[in-house]
């Protein structure tokens, strides 16, 4: 019987070797681009016809970008707004991502820390160029808060900056480790159904009640780590 | 007379229904996906990366200046001090977000 882990296993599909590096079209850039390519269709097909009042179709991509529109601005205020397109994107593509690996025979990018590390690393690269332009020198505030001492500064200084860099990091685990999770119980649970034979149906019952949590979670995750993105902007934009 | 009672009793009901909604919505804050497991998950994801990300600081520092372990151990530490104001940080927009 297979591993539970072979499902993360990453399979080069074209091999390609650029000054020894191994950049391959593997099974995790396949799913990448199906799911992207996924929500470009679905919203094209959706907002097809578009009329000032919204048909059932066009009513579902505008309720997700008043969602999105709302959040970005309680937790950022109207500066935060600029930037919509990029924390909807990434809202989207986790999302998609996430539910995209739940179909059988695919293969969840977002169980994998490089591929979710990597877009975190975006975001917080993303936000401090924000957070500088918004700010200039005063960015650096985000170090120092405002009424510490600075006899503390050797002390609190590193404090921050580790604090700050291990936002991405915290960011990637909760998402990879909700996902990983989430899969190898649907395996071994797949597992009890060949092992225990006629009494298979009670994992059976279980692995669908698993799978429509695991969808919520998928959404769910999704959710959490746009809403974070958004309060780390917004850290970002002002002072503390 | 009898219109000054009926709007005693329509502000009445609108107090009740608005304690009614007060209530709703806590019920509803209590039982938001966000709560609970998912609340302690992220605090001991918040600690527990803090560290992880100092310690790794520390160790690559050590590596470049070749003064293993002076700065694994500083960084380890101030890792963990960043994690309990992380976890600290993040209960705060909890309370505030009341959910």
């Amino acid at each position: 019987m297979s591993s539970p882990l072979e499902q993360f296993e990453i399979k080069p599909i074209v091999g390609l070797y650029v000054k020894g590096y191994d950049i391959s079209f593997s099974n995790s850039a396949l799913a990448m681009v199906i799911s992207s390519a996924a929500i470009i269709l679905i919203f094209a097909l959706l907002l097809r016809k578009r009329s000032i009042i919204p048909n059932l179709a066009q009513s579902v991509p505008e309720a997700l970008y008043e969602f999105i529109y709302n959040l970005i601005k309680s937790s950022t205020g109207k500066a935060g707004l600029k930037y919509f397109s990029f924390i909807f994107c990434l809202f989207l593509y986790i999302a998609v991502g996430n539910v995209f690996g739940l179909f059988p025979y695919s293969f969840t990018f977002t169980s994998h820390i490089a591929a979710v590390g990597a877009l975190s690393i975006l975001a917080l690269i993303f936000n401090m160029i924000v957070g500088i332009r918004a700010r200039k020198l005063g960015y650096l505030r985000t170090f120092l808060p405002k009424g510490i001492p600075y006899a503390l500064a050797p002390l609190v200084v590193p404090i921050e900056m580790i604090s700050l860099l291990s936002k991405p990091f915290s960011l990637t685990v909760r998402l990879v480790a909700n996902m990983t999770v989430g899969h190898i119980m649907l395996k071994i649970l797949g597992g009890f159904v060949v092992g225990l034979g006629l009494f298979g149906f009670v994992p059976i019952v279980f692995q669908a009640l698993i799978i429509i949590f695991e969808l919520f979670i998928a959404v769910l995750q999704a959710f959490i780590y746009t809403v974070l993105s958004c309060i780390y902007l917004g850290d970002a934009l002002r002072a503390h | 007379m009898k219109k000054s009672n009926d709007i005693a009793k329509l502000e009445e009901r609108i107090s009740a229904f608005k304690k009614n909604k007060e209530a709703q919505e806590q019920r509803d804050a209590q039982m938001s996906p966000s709560s609970n497991a998912a609340k302690g998950f992220q605090m001991s994801v918040e600690l527990v990366s803090a560290i992880a990300v100092g310690a790794a600081i520390g160790y690559f520092l050590d590596d470049m200046f070749d003064t293993f372990p002076v700065f694994l151990c500083i960084l380890t530490v101030l890792g963990g001090a960043a994690g309990v104001l992380n976890m600290y940080r993040t209960a705060k927009e909890q309370e505030k977000g009341g959910n």
